[in-house]
Parts: C-alpha cells; sequence; structure tokens
C-alpha cells in the first residue's frame, strides 16, 4: 500500500471517524409500512357424471372465500400481521360408496344441500435481528360444528452474507369437533378433539448469481378424532360410520429449485415434494412454474402441477365383508388417484398498490367415483403505507 | 426464503438530484433492500437538509446569534469534524459557512452582486468563527449559516453502500446524482460504465470510465454559472474574497475507496486549482481532470 499524502491521511481519518460515529444500519429491519390486501376468491367443485352418481345431487360445493391481511409496524425491528378470512360454502358432498348391480362403486351424496359459513383469524408477531428472525403466530377457525386453535412459532437464520438459511419451525393445533344433527344420525360425533404437532427444518442455499436451492423435511403427530364425521362406508350391506385410526404420523420432504434464466428476464420454479404416513399413504408432487417478468410492472406465471398418491391400508370404496382392525372409510381422499392442476398468475403492480389474477383448473382421475375436480378463480388487491 | 440472484434498478429523486440503485439480489429481498436503503436516504435528508425546518442544519442556522448553543448527537459531530478537516485541509477555501453568499450570487440574474452587498455579507463567512466544543455547537453571528451540502450526498452514498455490502449484496452500484459508489461488478465480472460529464455539453459524456468497484465524485464548474461578457463566474465560490475562483479545469473526477474522499477531494482540486495545480496530482488519488479547452489529463487515462 502507497503511504498516504498529508491531505489524504487527513481527510481518510476525519472520514473513518464519521464512519465509526454514523448509526448502525440494521441490516434487515422491517419495511416500517403498514400494508393492506384483500383477496376474493370463488372456488368451485365439478359436477360428478350422473352415471356415478346412485342418489343425490351430483353438484358439489361451492366456497366464496374473502381473505383480509393488515401489516404494521409495531416497534424497529417487530411487526403484527393480522389475518381474517370468511367464507360461505353450499352444495352437496360425498356421503358413502355402495356397489350397483355390476358390483361396481357408486357414490352417494349427502341429501340435503348445506349452506355454512367458517370463519378464521390469525395473529403473527415477527421480530427481526441482523441475522435472523422468528415468528409467533395463534389462529383461531370456527363454524357451527368445528372449532380449531392454532400457534406456530418459527424462524430462519441467515448465513454466509445471506447466501445461506436455515429455516425451523413448530406448530400445533387442538381441533374440538361437534357434528350437526347427532341427534338424527346416531354415530356421528359430538365432542370430540383432536390434536396435531408438527415441526420443520429447511436449508437454502444461493449456489450462483441464478439459482437456489433448498430442502425442507418435516414431521407431523395427528391424535384423537381421525375420522370424517360426516361420511359413513358400507360394509357387507350395512352403513357404518366412517371410522380411523386415532393417531397419524406423517414425513414430508420437499426439494426446492430456483433458476433464474437472464436473457428471458424470467425464472423457472421447480419444486418436488414427498410425503408419507402410517397409514400407508405416501405421495409425490412435481410443480413446474415459470415466473415471466414483463417489463418492470407485470408478472405472468403459468404453472403445472402433478399428484400421485397411494391408498390407506385401510381404505376401499366399499366392504363386502367386516376388516378385524375395525378401520372402514371410503372418504375419495384416501384413495389412490393422481392429479393435475394447471394455473395461470396474472400480477400487475402499480407505484401505489397491486392487482393479480389467479385461475386454477384442477382434476384428479383413479377408481373412486367421487374423485375431485375444481375451477378455482381469484382477485387480489393490496396497497401499503 | 430467497430466490436467485437478479439485477433490481431503482430510479428517484433525493437530496435534489436523481438517483439510482442497481444491485443484483434474490427477488424476495430486493423490495426490503430497497426500503432499507431509502430510509436511510430519507432520515440523513431530514436531518440534514437546510430546507427542512426541523433538520439539525437548520437548527442551528436559527439559533445563529441567539447566544444558544445546539448539542448535536454523534453523526453530526463526525459531519462538523470532516467540515473542520476540510476547511484546514483546503486552506480555508472550502468552508461550511460560505451559504450567505448565495444572497449575492443569483446565477440566473446574469447580474454581478454589488460591492456593498458583498461586504455585508463577508462578516458571516468563515468557519474559525463557530464556537465548537463538542458536542456543542454554536454559530455566533445571527444571519450565520451552515450547509452540509458540498458533502452529505457523498456521505450518503457510502452510507448506502455499506446497507448494501451489510445486506449480503457483491454486485451493485450507487449513484446520487453523479457522486458513485461501485459495490462490485456485474455477476460476470465485468465492470460498470461510468460516464462523465461533458463540462460543456448538457447530458453528454467526455469520457466513459469502466470501474469494477471504489467510488468515483466530479466537481464541476458547469453545475450553476453565468457567463458575463465572456467570463465565466461559477457556484465555486472563495469564501475570503466572496468571488468565484477561476478554476483552470473546467471538472475534476476523482476515484477512491469512498465516495466522501473521491468528492472531497475534486471540490478541493476545483477551488484550489487556480493558484495549485499540481495539489491533485500530488493527492496520491486517481484521478482526471477536463482543462477549460476540453483536454483531458490525469492518472487513470492514457493521453492520446
Amino acid at each position: 500500500m502507497q503511504e498516504k499524502k498529508p491531505a489524504l491521511a487527513a481527510l481518510s481519518t476525519a472520514a473513518m471517524l464519521l464512519n465509526s460515529l454514523a448509526p448502525v444500519a440494521n441490516a434487515n429491519p422491517p419495511d416500517q409500512k403498514t400494508s393492506v390486501d384483500y383477496r376474493y376468491t370463488n372456488y368451485k367443485e365439478g359436477a360428478l357424471e350422473p352415471s356415478k352418481v346412485a342418489e343425490g345431487s351430483t353438484e358439489r360445493y361451492t366456497i366464496d372465500i374473502h381473505q383480509v391481511k393488515v401489516k404494521t409496524p409495531v416497534a424497529g425491528d417487530t411487526e403484527l400481521t393480522f389475518s381474517g378470512q370468511f367464507e360461505t360454502l353450499s352444495g352437496a358432498s360425498p356421503w358413502y360408496v355402495l356397489p350397483n348391480a355390476d358390483g361396481e362403486a357408486v357414490q352417494v351424496m349427502t341429501g340435503a344441500t348445506i349452506d355454512e359459513s367458517r370463519a378464521e383469524a390469525g395473529l403473527d408477531f415477527r421480530s427481526y435481528n441482523e441475522r435472523s428472525e422468528s415468528t409467533l403466530s395463534v389462529s383461531y377457525s370456527g363454524e357451527n360444528d368445528y372449532t380449531s386453535f392454532g400457534f406456530g412459532y418459527g424462524g430462519q437464520w441467515r448465513l454466509n452474507k445471506n447466501t445461506s438459511t436455515l429455516s425451523w419451525g413448530l406448530n400445533g393445533s387442538k381441533d374440538y369437533v361437534d357434528a350437526t344433527d347427532a341427534e338424527l344420525y346416531p354415530g356421528r360425533p359430538t365432542e370430540e378433539t383432536k390434536n396435531r404437532l408438527g415441526g420443520y427444518l429447511g436449508f437454502s442455499q444461493v449456489m450462483t448469481k441464478n439459482r437456489l436451492v433448498g430442502i425442507t423435511l418435516g414431521v407431523s403427530n395427528l391424535e384423537g378424532y381421525l375420522s370424517d364425521p360426516y361420511k359413513l362406508a358400507w360394509v357387507a350391506g350395512d352403513i357404518i360410520q366412517d371410522s380411523r385410526p386415532t393417531s397419524q404420523n406423517n414425513v414430508n420432504a420437499a426439494l426446492r429449485w430456483r433458476e433464474f434464466v437472464p436473457a428471458a428476464n424470467a425464472a423457472l420454479h421447480v419444486d418436488i415434494g414427498y410425503y408419507s404416513n402410517d397409514w400407508e399413504i405416501s405421495s409425490g408432487t412435481v410443480d413446474l412454474a415459470w415466473y415471466q417478468n414483463i417489463a418492470s410492472n407485470w408478472q405472468v406465471v403459468p404453472s403445472l402441477r402433478y399428484y400421485n398418491q397411494s391408498a390407506a391400508v385401510f381404505y376401499q370404496p366399499f366392504y363386502n365383508q367386516d376388516r378385524a382392525d375395525g378401520f372402514y372409510s371410503s372418504d375419495y381422499r384416501l384413495s389412490e388417484f393422481s392429479a393435475v392442476s394447471a394455473r395461470l398468475k396474472v400480477a400487475r403492480t402499480f407505484d401505489r398498490f397491486y392487482l393479480n389474477f389467479l385461475y386454477e383448473n384442477y382434476s384428479a382421475s383413479g377408481d373412486h367415483p367421487a374423485l375431485l375436480s375444481f375451477d378455482l378463480l381469484s382477485l387480489g388487491i393490496g396497497t401499503d403505507f | 426464503m430467497s430466490q436467485a440472484l437478479q439485477l433490481h434498478s431503482h430510479r428517484f429523486k433525493a437530496m435534489g438530484s436523481p438517483c439510482e440503485l442497481q444491485y443484483y439480489a434474490p427477488a424476495e429481498t430486493a423490495g426490503l433492500i430497497f426500503t432499507t436503503t431509502r430510509k436511510r436516504l430519507n432520515q440523513l435528508e431530514q436531518k440534514y437538509s437546510r430546507y427542512l425546518p426541523k433538520s439539525v442544519t437548520s437548527q442551528i442556522n436559527s439559533s445563529a446569534g441567539s447566544g444558544e448553543t445546539i448539542e448535536v448527537d454523534n453523526e453530526t459531530l463526525g459531519l462538523l469534524h470532516y467540515a473542520d478537516t476540510l476547511h484546514k485541509q483546503s486552506d480555508g477555501l472550502f468552508d461550511i459557512t460560505s451559504g450567505p453568499l448565495r444572497q449575492a450570487w443569483n446565477f440566473r440574474s446574469g447580474k454581478l452582486p454589488s460591492r456593498e452587498k458583498l461586504d455585508a455579507l463577508l462578516p458571516l463567512i468563515g468557519w474559525q468563527k463557530a464556537e465548537w466544543n463538542p458536542p456543542h455547537f454554536a454559530l455566533p453571528l445571527r444571519g450565520m449559516e451552515i450547509d452540509f451540502g458540498g458533502f452529505v450526498k457523498e456521505y450518503a452514498a457510502d452510507q448506502l453502500a455499506q446497507i448494501l455490502t451489510g445486506q449480503g449484496i457483491e454486485h451493485g452500484l450507487v449513484n446520487l446524482g453523479g457522486d458513485l459508489v461501485i459495490i462490485g461488478p456485474h455477476p460476470d465480472d465485468s465492470p460498470w460504465q461510468v460516464g462523465i460529464q461533458h463540462p460543456r455539453k448538457t447530458n453528454e459524456a467526455i469520457v466513459q470510465l469502466p470501474l469494477h468497484r471504489g467510488a468515483i465524485a466530479t466537481s464541476g464548474d458547469y453545475e450553476r454559472f453565468m457567463l458575463i461578457e465572456g467570463n465565466r463566474y461559477s457556484h465555486l465560490l472563495n469564501p475570503c474574497s466572496g468571488w468565484p475562483v477561476k478554476p483552470t479545469y473546467a471538472a475534476v473526477t476523482v476515484i477512491a475507496e469512498q465516495c466522501l474522499i473521491a468528492g472531497s477531494f475534486s471540490s478541493i482540486a476545483m477551488l484550489k486549482s487556480e493558484h495549485d495545480q499540481d495539489w491533485l496530482s500530488n493527492s496520491g488519488l486517481a484521478y482526471l481532470s477536463v482543462d477549460q479547452k476540453m483536454q483531458l489529463s490525469g492518472n487513470i487515462i492514457e493521453t492520446r
């Protein structure tokens, strides 16, 4: 290093002193803004094929969902987020499956179409440090026959100049099930409970300027009433209440790959997921999404997801004989099936607010007569100040 | 969760100048990075702008001559100490108390100030008159003013670059009205091209300098000036005489590790060049000067 000339030495020393007196900038503080977001979603399940329905309506659920989120700074390094959701639901749902004259599974739908609503509220308290952050969450969800209280605590550490991130979380919930019309349908549960406890660990790494990869591993355990209070099973001519084990252990793994493509001003997101539980359901998911930026304020995101799962060990569409373990469920969600979901999101940011629009088409295929298909339309708007 | 690095550009106006931030960062962190830097810049502007009545500068100026002393915080102390060093190293030419001369020099008027007007203002000028007993500071005469405008933008550029670096940014630049800090080259290691303003042609670069990292600042006689009978009167005023200096250079560009240093040397070089043309070449810094005939010289370009 060359010897500093007097003027340079004097001014450099004064500049060094000035820098040492400057307030230390917090590396990752909250943005100190209040933001408000609103989203409306219309979710409509596809009608069932009449040939697969033995009785009841072929029309399924339609759900209208309103979501509001308000985020506000509390102090220089903390912020509070309130989220609320209200949904109204109407339509019929799959009740039980029975064999027709040819021995093929056909669906019986619930007789009356229901009209129900559900309200949900959550509060997140997020706290930042230069190298880490953590969030404490509580939530409540209520409908006339179901109440759930949840909590979560999670965080992340940023390492290697923010190129590595280690994240972790613990969460749990306690649910109360109190089925409607239990007096009309003997066997429907009242005053049942369900406990859930889960945790995850994740690691992500910026590999190059254009590439990020990450992995997350999670486990969870459910104990209590895990059956569906409104579903029945056909067992050798008898109709009995859906009846599942009272515990379930789950493991899941997710791999994440983000590749920014400078030439296209776009990013490819690849997500691969694996899930398995001790009911012998295991599933795999592949999700591909292309985030195309257009100019500085438009983004178009087409994506495609493929999902495949195996059936629960005790699942059958209907039962010709009793099971020794006493577990019966003909819920389509426990059957073997695969599903394809196609989505398109278009987002536009303006100076003071953003708008986005999402469309999704989902359709499942497999042996169950009531496998799900749905269309989802969603419009989001938000601003900060 | 962060994503792969992409280039983010933000253009906005602050401290009376067009500003620009460019950096490569994961998309999801970019918003927060921008708001953090923007917040710090706002804070510095609120604190030191002489136009804002609640700023530290205005507090000091409005209490001038009242007998009241202002207790300043550490950062302001650092800036005052830096101003003191600038005053010493420039032999009194760089003086943050020169502000009242603006009342005499209206560069849009096309008229020279009257002798009487200047004579009335000159007693209000002089850093040596400031009463400074850290952390207390006072200006003894009503009408005296200080102004950090001569170097606070350069300091701000360094501060923003430091925040970006602290956020893990390795590739990017901060540009506050031509005061630049290059944090690091583009991710492919190519340099940023920095255009140096042509002193006589608006919005035209006289030369492009490729820079991988470091700070660069330019001082010129073209920022505010008037031409009267073929003579150029610029905003570079000698605080002792109250008249513009007659710089040998039309512009001086200096490259240093810090923008504050680059800006200080380019400013002092302009002020001193009338009487000491070797000061800059003896400074030990990389520089480029443009003389009044638009000839380039200095130690960072090959002379053709």
